[in-house]
């Protein structure tokens, strides 16, 4: 059995401890908002947190993820509540297709948590995550535009 | 809000994995599948229309969502004529339906940029017959004249104001014959559509993480399979060893595909795709026995193919004595160019790609046994139904084919092959199966853009103006397999010849030849269809002609141009991109014109480049003439979408081959562009012409990679006729860092 905690959650689970985390909390688990598109750590598309770093889930065997905490963007906010990434990612009507989408949120929210004002350089080089529908543009604007939000709020 | 019903996941399932019970609550994410429980309460006003007695207003959307906003823009069109209520409106993928057909096509299918163009009238005259049914029935009720009724959000009202809900007149309605004839609302009376940005339906679920994609589907009982297919184009498997599969936790199958898609083949026998799957309880078991089978593979008879031996199959029958198909020709271009002392001659080339979209090929079916019920990302839910009817003998009416959300489509999705595989598997295990794809699996066994050659030739007179243009174009066929036809193409390949058969000029003397190549790699639509290779090479021509006149870009086309439209959007263009003022130092600008999917746009691009060929992308100016631009947000975004995709393929990525096999299998060797590449300034403007109704979605990537060589050109004088970019050690300063 590998315990840890899933956006506040207790779970336990007797997966292979080398299932990469992204299947456990897909198909153990139920979440799917978390998804698979590279499985090689290249796209970001399974992005999460793990005891809030970004951790590509496709490429982390769960039993790494022994007594961690897990959020998911199924834990960063809600429709009625959303986070303030998410306010911004429909405020600038960023996803296309939507599939890349959580692993750039999840992304972003790391990236405002550690850096509240990043500059373009910064969001280069922290946003490693690609989109086929081609979304980065808008990707850029909602990030600065949470991070104003995210003042504002203060 | 719009509250969103999807037709993937039944309703138990949705209760188990959301929990959530909604009352008559307006809430998003509430999905249920629309070919189980049939409400009796529902009554179908028409194919894309649905109104119960409570007033409930539900709208079918029969085109697939994969991002280009069909979701939101068709039912907004149904809304407006109908006079619903938006915000209340239910909004439900369809399943198919003759309605659905695309008339031009006699199909169902989503792609092509028809969403709109085609089905705009389509939608706005079935939901004013059912406008006006409602009214009818209120106007005897109240004895009065119908035509002093309005339908205003979701109510009829009538002059003094009195009113009373859809809901109250739909069962009269049902009874009465659908008029022969409606008004449509004017342009002006439009409230939803017409220049008016909505908030997309599918956003917020796409934020959250509740959007239902194929990869998402549950199905109870449902089991999961891995599969690998030989990689061999026209290859076999020659063994597989098993190493003690069978006692592996969760294994159920080993199944061999004898033959996995065999319509699909161009010709059939350059691509059977012979496969293994191994089905098991979950996905990652699946996988970890899949990994644990030895599969060894016969190469078969394309074994020494590779990009080096197909490009000079390429070159050989463009400067060889083909057998052309004579697909246009207007004039004497021939003798023209023959008898002429000043003649220009470029050759062109787009390298092979692949769709690569991010959520890979995946469908789960259930076969169950005078039935099938699948649900899938597709593109093609009736031709999903016509292949499976075809191998499973079984008929149409009797193969249900659900559509997610599309985790990205871009052509890939229209086939059937990966939703051939679910019920093939469903149908030997006796239970429903889901068939997820590896991203290798997707990029080595993607039919593929094909890579294009086009040769560009013209005599020029004495002012140094072209007299004749003679075009050359080899490309293999890129609907063979989406038509699903028994028969092989001859002559010329449908829509291959598109940007270079109706171009945006008029030139008096013009002749192209067109030739059809018969190669392995299977071949396929990709967004911006035949446009975008061909277009690049009649646009990077036109600039070389220009340059040889020496006349600004812009000036010379419009010598040509057989369309005020695409005047209007060169203004447009110059214009915003203020063409015509002083550059700072080191920009440089490239422009390019198309006229693709009944849409005219122009685009121009700013750049700057260094003597190591790093290129800095400033600005990408584009004008739009789609006729009316019915939501800009959605349209907007569309072209800066494509823009990235069109980018892309221009600079960095490219599928080669090898002994009869795609090399490339990743993101890390198939390099698509990242985000520090959109540091750039995008603006997008809308000629709206007031002409008929244009595609958008395939519009942005077409014009990208000719206004970035003429770009480029202008800025150092080199002439670059050959993509990817990359090839050519052209890097954007990020890609630099990554591409080897
Ligand atoms: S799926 Fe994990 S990085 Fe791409
Ligand atoms: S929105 Fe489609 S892949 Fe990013």
């Amino acid at each position: 059995m590998i315990e840890f905690k899933v956006n506040g959650k207790n779970y336990s689970v007797d997966d292979d401890p080398d299932t990469p985390l992204l299947w456990v909390l897909r198909d153990s688990i139920g979440l799917k908002g978390t998804k698979f598109s590279c499985g090689r750590s290249f796209c970001g598309a399974c992005s999460i947190h793990v005891d809030n770093e970004v951790v590509r889930s496709c490429s982390f065997p769960v039993k790494y993820a022994e007594g961690k905490s897990i959020t998911t963007i199924e834990g960063i906010g809600t429709e009625e509540k959303p986070h303030v990434v998410q306010k911004a990612w429909i405020e600038e009507q960023v996803p296309q297709c939507g599939y890349c989408q959580s692993g750039f949120i999840m992304s972003a929210v790391r990236l405002l948590d550690i850096n509240p004002n990043p500059t373009d350089e910064d969001i280069n080089n922290s946003i490693t995550n690609l989109c086929r529908c081609g979304t980065y543009y808008r990707v850029r604007k909602a990030i600065h535009l949470a991070s104003e939000m995210k003042k504002q709020s203060e | 809000m719009a509250e969103i019903r999807i037709d993937n996941v039944s309703r138990r399932s949705f209760i188990k994995t959301m929990g959530l019970a909604t009352g008559g609550l307006m809430l998003q994410g509430s999905y249920v599948f629309a070919g189980d429980d049939k409400n009796p309460q529902q009554i179908s006003l028409n194919a894309f229309i649905r109104i119960t007695p409570d007033n409930k207003v539900t709208l079918i959307v029969h085109q697939a969502e994969m991002g280009q906003g069909a979701q939101t823009t068709l039912p907004a069109i149904l809304a407006d004529e109908l006079g619903a209520n938006w915000n209340a409106v239910i909004i439900e993928n369809g399943l198919t339906d003759p309605a659905f057909k695309n008339p031009k096509f006699n199909l169902q299918f989503t792609g092509n940029a028809e969403s709109i163009r085609t089905f705009h009238d389509i939608l706005r005259n079935t939901a004013a017959s059912a406008r006006e049914m409602l009214k009818q029935v209120a106007a005897n009720r109240w004895q009065v004249d119908s035509d002093s009724l309005r339908a205003e959000n979701s109510y009829i009202v009538n002059q003094n104001g009195k009113k009373a809900p859809f809901g109250d007149f739909v069962e009269e309605a049902m009874k009465l014959e659908p008029p022969k004839e409606v008004t449509l609302k004017k342009p002006s009376e439009w409230k939803l559509t017409g220049n008016k940005s909505l908030p997309r339906v599918d956003v917020p679920a796409k934020v959250n993480g509740s959007a239902i994609f194929g990869i998402d589907v549950e199905i109870p009982k449902m089991l999961h399979a891995a599969i690998a297919m030989c990689p061999y184009f026209g290859g076999s498997i020659r063994e597989i060893k098993e190493n003690g599969v069978r006692q592996m936790s969760g294994f159920v199958a080993l199944v061999r595909m004898p033959v996995v898609n065999p319509i699909f083949s161009n010709p059939p026998e350059h691509n059977k795709r012979e496969g293994v799957a191994i089905v098991a309880d979950t996905y990652w078991n699946a996988r970890k026995c899949l990994d644990t089978l030895e599969i060894s593979y016969d190469k078969g008879p394309n074994a020494e193919m590779d990009s080096e031996s197909l490009h000079k199959i390429y070159e050989d029958t463009i400067n060889g004595s083909t057998k052309w198909f004579e697909s246009v020709k207007e004039g004497d271009a021939e003798a023209k160019i023959k008898d002429s002392k000043n003649t220009i001659k470029a050759q062109y080339y787009s390298a092979w790609q692949s769709h690569a979209p991010m959520e890979p090929m995946n469908a789960t079916a259930h076969f169950k046994g005078d039935t099938i019920e699948v649900w899938a990302p597709t593109q093609g839910q009736e031709m999903a139904q016509i292949v499976l009817a075809k191998e499973f003998g079984i008929p149409v009416e009797k193969i249900i084919v659900n559509r997610t959300y599309l985790g990205g489509g871009f052509g890939r999705r229209l086939l059937a092959d990966y939703i051939y595989q679910a019920v093939f598997l469903s149908k030997e295990v006796g239970l429903p199966v889901k068939v997820l794809w590896t991203r290798e699996d997707d990029m080595q066994h993607d039919f593929y853009r094909p890579g294009t050659m086009q040769e560009f030739q013209a005599s020029l007179n004495d002012e140094g103006l072209p007299e004749a243009i003679y075009t050359k174009l080899v490309s293999p066929s890129i609907l063979q397999v989406v038509v699903n036809a028994d028969y092989v193409f001859e002559g010329e390949g449908p829509s291959y010849p598109e940007g270079i058969k109706e171009t945006p000029y008029h030139f008096e003397n013009r002749l192209l030849h067109s030739y059809l190549l018969r190669i392995p790699p299977p071949s396929s639509v990709w967004r911006s269809t035949g446009f975008g290779t061909n277009v690049f090479a009649l646009e990077s021509f036109m600039d070389e002609l220009a340059y040889k006149k020496r006349e600004d870009p812009i000036t010379f086309r419009k010598r040509y141009i057989a369309d005020e439209r695409s005047r209007g959007v060169l203004d447009a263009v110059a214009k915003a991109s203020e063409w015509y003022t002083e550059r700072k130092d080191g920009h440089f600008l490239g422009i390019a014109l198309t006229h693709s999917f009944e849409t005219f746009a122009a685009q121009v691009i700013e750049i700057s480049i260094d003597d190591a060929g790093i290129l800095d992308i400033h600005k990408i100016t584009t004008a739009v003439d789609c006729g009316t631009v019915l939501d800009p947000g959605i349209a907007s975004a569309s072209i800066e979408s494509g823009i990235v995709w069109g980018l892309t393929a221009a600079l960095t990525s490219e599928i080669n081959f090898k002994e009869g096999r795609t090399v490339e299998s990743n993101f890390h060797d198939f390099k698509i562009l990242g985000l520090p590449e959109f540091d750039i300034d995008i603006e997008t403007v809308f000629v709206n012409s007031g002409a008929k109704i244009g595609g958008v979605a395939e519009s942005g990537p077409i014009p990208v990679a000719p206004a970035l060589c003429n770009a480029i050109f202008a800025a150092s004088g080199k002439r670059y006729r050959t993509l990817p970019l990359k090839n050519h050690n052209i890097y954007t300063r990020y890609m630099s860092d990554y591409v080897v």
